[in-house]
């Protein structure tokens, strides 16, 4: 699983790579983590490289979006897959997040944003 | 010749100091006697042995010989004329004693010496190298004694304690050292230290000190003068003049030091090497401590997961409740010992049956303290909540805090049959797909979750749905595990076959609907590990009456 990260506007833009399982989950946990306890809680994470994500990363997902909504931010998602996508609509968790298209409408729906 | 004889064992103060003229002498006695008969059957005499420094070793008691003259203090040989004395040269063509006969001019008697000279240069060599090999075959023989006595203390001894200082004690015996000392690091980064005979007011802040520099250097530090040690190994003169640390490595990895303080003499390569095979053995005995220790370390967890898969066994309902109509099948296969799948059926009659499936996110024991929550949780909240979305509503509130907590949800469906209207009602929280056939259309639809799983969100956005049963109706409510099976070449099974299972196979009972799928998911696997919990509940309107399989395997 690849990481980037690129400063927002009070946070971080996070472009994920890859599976997201077991395995590969807790590293991307320390990195949002590391994101908020840093004071970046606005988070925008690009899934549209990520083709696989089980329970582990669902749960990665849910918990850094809490503790960035503790914060005072948010956990905003952008450009899921159709193969994520029907994750996230079978367990109903797109109703828990913020759900855009791509980053650039993500980074434009938050509040406060230039874009 | 005689064959010269040694003392067996050899002696290591014998057999390590060099091989001296004198010595060589006295081994060689008859042969110089021979050699002396034959100087004075040719009119010769005395013959004289001396050694490098000229002083005579033969005679050894001069009495009744004519010496030549000496000097008086240092013993050193005076020539005169008359004599020939040649050197006794060894093969690096060192003179290493020196022979001698008054010949008084006799060309053929110094030619004899001559020989002789040559011959016991080369017997004085070959002796030499005897004694050489004599003397690391009484390194080898202590060696092999120090590590009998190191296996011998090792059996003899199960604290590792004990068996560390055992080793320090013959390290410190044969090495005629006064202390002793073994350092290792625990897991959490301190320094432990056994010691023999260390002094009692002697500070082990030293032990330290050479533990962190020998562990990091990883190879062997002799210190044998005072200002060496103190150079390299800053405070070491405060206990002793010399020092021998070696690191004891296990798999190339250096894992403690081994060390000896405090010699009379320089620590000499023969310390050295037995100090190296006393480190392998130590590190032979760190190694078996930490995997005895790891051992009986996995046997508590063994016997802990027993236990915790004894307490969630207990969990699942033993029997089903039996309702009029109505046949019911369950079971659920974790994938370690413990899971966090979870199943259940409550009845107070005569309100309504309410059925339960769940899964917590994650695997094993974290998992399974969810699910004994969840249980509670359900247990004594279900007479309160008369509706599933207010039941998982209560779970919600109860367990959200604790879920965040350990970043953890929990997938729940949650269905209330009313056997006085035949209603159905259900909520879903994030839960796979639940399975329903319609008798009627013979068709089988999915019921996909409304809402997030309970633990995502501090509200239920789950709503209640309700719909009327008819005979022949048939639910399957399944954990994840099923429609994510993965095949021998990763592909997961999906929903779709499942929902062709159900379709095949609704006419059958309960319990053989859910065998069913059991057998669908294992032909798919095709042996491979299952990787998640299976979990699944099956639930029939069924017009001749209630027919109840309940079953939780435990691995």
């Amino acid at each position: 699983m690849d990481i980037q990260t690129q400063p927002i506007d009070n946070g971080s833009l996070i472009t994920l790579s890859g599976r997201m399982d077991a395995q590969t989950a807790p590293p991307v946990r320390e990195a949002l983590q590391g994101q908020i306890d840093a004071g970046r809680s606005m988070l925008v994470v690009d899934m549209a490289r990520v083709d696989f994500v089980d329970s582990s990363g669902l749960s990665v997902l849910v918990s850094s979006m809490k503790r960035s909504r503790q914060a005072g931010g948010d956990l905003i998602l952008a450009g899921l897959n159709p193969q994520v996508r029907v994750i996230f609509e079978l367990t109903r968790l797109d109703r828990a997040f913020e759900i855009y298209a791509d980053p650039e409408m993500a980074l434009a729906a938050i509040p406060g944003s230039s874009g | 010749m005689p064959i010269p004889r040694w003392p067996w064992p050899p002696s290591r103060e014998a057999a390590g100091s060099p091989l001296r003229a004198d010595d060589f002498a006295r081994t060689y006695h008859v042969l110089l006697r021979q050699l002396e008969e034959t100087c004075a059957r040719g009119g010769c005499s005395p013959l004289l042995l001396a050694d490098a420094e000229g002083r005579v070793v033969w005679p050894a008691e001069p009495a009744g010989h004519i010496l030549p003259p000496t000097d008086q203090i240092t013993g050193r040989l005076l020539l005169t004329d008359g004599w020939t004395v040649l050197p006794v040269r060894d093969d690096a063509g060192q003179a290493a004693a020196y022979l001698g006969t008054r010949t008084a001019g006799r060309s053929e008697m110094a030619h004899l010496i001559q020989a002789q000279a040559i011959t016991l240069g080369q017997l004085l060599q070959r002796e030499r190298e005897l004694h050489d090999m004599t003397g690391e075959l009484a390194d080898t023989y202590d060696q092999l004694m120090a590590m009998y006595e190191v296996s011998d203390a090792t059996r003899s001894y199960f604290k590792l304690d004990n068996t560390l200082e055992s080793v320090l004690r013959i390290a410190v015996r044969l090495s005629q050292v006064q202390h002793g000392f073994v350092a290792t690091e625990s897991d959490d980064g301190e320094v432990c230290c056994i010691t023999y005979a260390w002094p009692p007011m002697q500070d082990k802040a030293l032990i330290h000190v050479m533990y962190q520099a020998v562990s990091r250097w990883g190879h062997p530090v002799v210190c044998n003068t005072a200002s060496t040690t103190d150079d390299v190994l800053p405070g070491v003169c405060e206990i002793g003049e010399r020092c021998l640390v070696t690191p004891v490595s296990i798999d190339d990895r250096v894992v403690g030091v081994i060390g000896l303080l405090d010699k009379g003499t320089d620590f000499t390569s023969a310390d050295r090497k037995l100090l190296d095979a006393l480190a392998g053995e130590v590190g032979t005995i760190l190694e078996r401590a930490r995997l005895q220790q790891q051992l009986v370390h996995q046997e508590r967890m063994r016997r802990e997961l027993e236990i915790a898969a004894e307490i969630q066994t207990g969990l699942f309902p033993k029997e089903l409740p039996s309702l009029p109509g109505i046949d019911l099948a369950a079971r659920s296969v974790p994938a370690n010992e413990v899971g966090g799948d979870f199943y259940d059926l409550l009845h107070d009659p005569p309100g309504p049956l309410a059925l339960v499936v769940g899964d917590v996110t994650s695997k094993g024991v974290p998992a399974a303290f969810f699910v004994t929550i969840a249980h509670t949780v359900l247990h004594s909240d279900f007479v309160h909540s008369p509706s599933p979305r207010s039941l998982l509503e209560q779970l919600n509130r109860t367990m959200y805090d604790d879920l965040t907590q350990s970043a953890m949800f929990v997938t729940l469906f949650v269905a209330y049959y009313h056997p006085d209207t035949r209603r159905l009602v259900s909520a879903n929280a994030g839960h796979s797909p639940v399975l329903f056939y319609d008798a009627r259309s013979r068709r089988c639809r999915l019921w996909v979750a409304d809402g997030p799983p309970v633990g995502v969100l501090p509200a239920l956005l789950s709503a209640d749905v309700s719909i009327e049963l008819h005979p022949g109706d048939v639910l399957v409510v399944m954990s994840d595990g099923f429609n994510e099976t993965p095949g021998p070449d990763g592909k997961l099974l999906g929903i779709d076959p499942l929902i062709q299972l159900l379709e095949e196979n609704a006419g059958q009972s309960a319990a053989a609907i859910r065998d069913r799928f059991f057998e669908a998911v294992r032909a798919f696997a095709r042996g491979a590990p299952q990787p998640d919990d299976r979990t699944i509940c099956v639930f029939k309107v069924d017009a001749g009456g209630s027919a109840l399989s309940a079953e939780r395997v435990s691995l």
